[in-house]
């Protein structure tokens, strides 16, 4: 067996936390770079590909910078982080229901690996757009639960703690925005074996 | 529902796999223009009405819902009490945000300042105001802390239960400490200024074996000699200036020093770490500093950030060509400013945009020369990784090394490992490859390229950890 390079240490999310409250700006700028892109995920998958998860992404960091000296450690630093991200992502949201289905191409393609041939990405774009199209389909309340649980791994019991509802509540609404996406699927397929007999 | 459809996977199963092969990739511009602003925050405020801003806290947003609706309440009843009394007078009540404002209450002395000129750091045992451009750095450690303190005023309250000190100061090669006392320290150029309003403050300079002691109320001037001239420092102490002020002033007044030169020649700086005239290393939990400190803004700071504005504004709007010569012509009038590092990289995007290879190569070869800003460098190197790889360039494995070894901490070290792996196993096979390989599902067991990085491990035949 080869030896593993080993990297060096990486500070905890904590340490960094308190680095950050001691006055260490660097410390909160490692902060940014270790979770801004999950931040960006998170506010993509909650808003769809539009140009104001850059806001989410921006407020978020504000408002967590701001809120950092409360951050006692009792939960996970990223359930901190998800639970500001996830109340200004769907403030935000809240005005742009009807933006849901504007998705900028771009902003979908800038999704997809420069690495893979010409049909990967096509076949990676067209998954995308069906994918944020059937999210777009559901309510906010379980697209969120669903992004949560479904797509970012959380268990019910850490949903449970970023929504601030209880566990059979999200169990819930993950429970029926997976069906309603069933239902989309099969709504989207009936309208294509229309499309193909007339 | 056939046999078919009970076989395909759950449309939400397919839905979340696709999201999460195609992960959402922060622009690297973006990422480093709001890196750069984040890394401009004052410290965080432990209390006081930065932490408790309605928009911005999350922890105080019930707080702040709570406040809201009283003002509401009064609002309203206000105006329904108005209305009943004067309604030919009747007006909307005004609803007062007042209380929310970012101007801040009189401080302790008594004077209204600027929140902004205010920054306060609840530490265990210390309370820590910097005062307006203060720069400082603040390690604690469980028994003490301590603060290097490189420009400006801060003001210091130790709440110490016993003798021994909770709070030590380093400015220039003085160590200021204190256990219960209340204090102002300022340094400005050559000369500290010790100022004790309450209890005592221990002052040493490294190159002088002796320790004053300056007992409250009295304020205290040392000159710190050049530290082009060695580490010798001569602590000159001014006459004892007797006030009858208790609270610490905002600003502290000038003190004639008479100049009482005591050099001393046979001391050591033992004391003190070496380089502590120098910008001041970081705590270890925190990534490197830029290799130089920032120079001080200069008269045309402000000029250059409206060109700068002026640039973003007309690339924005579709003009690239006046972009590219504002950006240019900003990179000419200060090489030597930090937004000239930004401006070469948003010049390097620009020419690659415009099919430009060569040209984005040379100003992200500018950048990596010249760049002190890591947060400009760090997507700087990464795009002339991109670059290389892009064109197929010789050079872009060794880019790629050279990235991990500069940033080891950077978000992107997963995609640049797997990437380097990647090219390892076409370029030098598996025995190269692998030690990577195994290095990127140790750290990113669960990351984008861990599939197809296992799958290349199993056909080099290593067995899976």
């Amino acid at each position: 067996m080869n030896a593993v390079r080993l990297m060096p240490a990486v500070a905890s999310d904590s340490a960094l936390v308190a680095a950050t409250v001691a006055g260490d700006r660097a410390a909160f700028t490692a902060l940014y770079q270790r979770h801004a892109d999950r931040v960006f995920a998170l506010a993509t998958r909650i808003l769809g590909p539009v140009d104001v998860r850059h806001d989410v992404l921006q407020e978020t960091f504000l408002q967590l910078h701001r809120a950092l000296p409360q951050f006692r450690g009792e939960a996970q630093f990223s359930t901190f982080l998800y639970r500001i991200a996830v109340r200004i992502a769907t403030h935000h949201g809240k005005r742009l229901t009807k933006a849901w289905r504007r998705m900028d191409p771009q902003e979908v393609d800038a999704c997809i690996s420069l690495d893979s041939s010409a049909l990967d990405r096509a076949r990676a774009r067209q998954e995308l757009e069906q994918a944020f199209e059937a999210l777009g389909t559901l309510t906010e309340e379980r697209r969120v639960a669903f992004v949560l649980v479904g797509v970012e791994g959380l268990s019910y019991d850490e949903a449970s703690d970023v929504l601030g509802i209880s566990t059979d509540a999200v169990k819930q609404r993950v429970l029926r925005a997976r069906a309603d996406l069933q239902d989309h699927r099969e709504r989207c397929e009936r309208m294509r074996r229309k499309e193909v007999i007339q | 529902m056939n046999a078919d459809d009970r076989e395909a996977p759950h449309a939400a199963d397919q839905i979340a796999s696709a999201l999460q092969r195609h992960p959402p990739k922060l622009d690297d511009l973006a990422r480093a223009r709001l890196a750069n602003m984040l890394g401009a925050l004052p410290p965080p405020a432990a209390t006081g009405d930065a932490a408790e801003s309605p928009s911005t806290s999350r922890l105080g947003a019930r707080r702040w819902r709570a406040g809201v609706a009283a003002v509401a309440t009064l609002a309203a009843a206000g105006a329904l009490w108005w209305r009943a009394t004067s309604a030919e007078r009747w007006q909307p009540a005004p609803v007062s945000t007042h209380q929310r404002s970012p101007a801040s209450p009189p401080d302790a002395a008594g004077t209204v300042n600027p929140q902004a000129q205010r920054r306060l750091v609840q530490l265990e045992d210390v309370s820590l105001t910097l005062l307006g451009d203060a720069r400082a750095q603040v390690n604690t450690t469980s028994s003490s802390t301590e603060i290097t303190l490189t420009h400006g005023t801060i003001e210091l309250e130790a709440k110490g239960r016993g003798r021994s000190p909770v709070v030590t100061v380093r400015a220039g090669e003085l160590r200021i400490t204190a256990a219960q006392a209340r204090f102002a320290a300022s340094v400005q150029g050559s000369r500290v200024q010790v100022r004790a309003s309450y209890g005592e403050v221990l002052v040493r300079a490294a190159s002088q074996t002796t320790t004053e002691v300056v007992t409250a109320p009295a304020t205290r001037e040392y000159e710190l000699a050049p530290s082009d001239l060695g580490r010798k420092a001569q602590l000159t102490s001014a006459p004892e200036t007797r006030t009858t002020q208790t609270k610490l002033a905002p600003s502290l007044p000038q003190v004639e020093a008479q100049a009482q030169a005591a050099t001393a020649t046979g001391a050591t700086s033992s004391d003190l770490p070496a380089g502590t005239e120098t910008a001041p290393a970081p705590p270890r939990i925190s990534p490197p500093p830029t290799p130089t400190p920032t120079p001080p803004p200069t008269d045309d700071a402000a000029s250059l950030e409206r060109t700068y504005q002026e640039a973003e504004a007309a690339i924005a709007s579709g003009d690239l060509s006046s972009g590219m010569r504002l950006l240019q012509a900003m990179v000419q009038r200060a090489p030597r400013d930090r937004r000239a590092d930004a401006a070469r990289f948003d010049l390097a995007r620009l020419a690659d945009r415009t099919g430009d290879v060569q040209a984005a190569r040379r100003w992200l070869g500018e950048v990596l020369a010249s760049g002190r800003d890591e947060i400009v460098r760090e997507p700087a190197h990464l795009m002339l990784c991109r670059v290389l790889m892009r064109e197929q360039d010789g050079g872009a494995t060794e880019c790629l090394r050279q990235f991990r070894r500069e940033f080891p901490r950077s978000a992107r070290d997963g995609e640049i490992l797997a990437q380097l792996a990647t090219r390892e196993h076409a370029s030098a096979g598996c025995a190269a490859a692998l030690p990577l390989i195994e290095e990127y599902l140790r750290r990113y067991a669960t990351g984008t390229f861990a599939g197809k990085l296992r799958a290349t491990r199993a056909a080099c035949g290593e067995r899976p950890l």
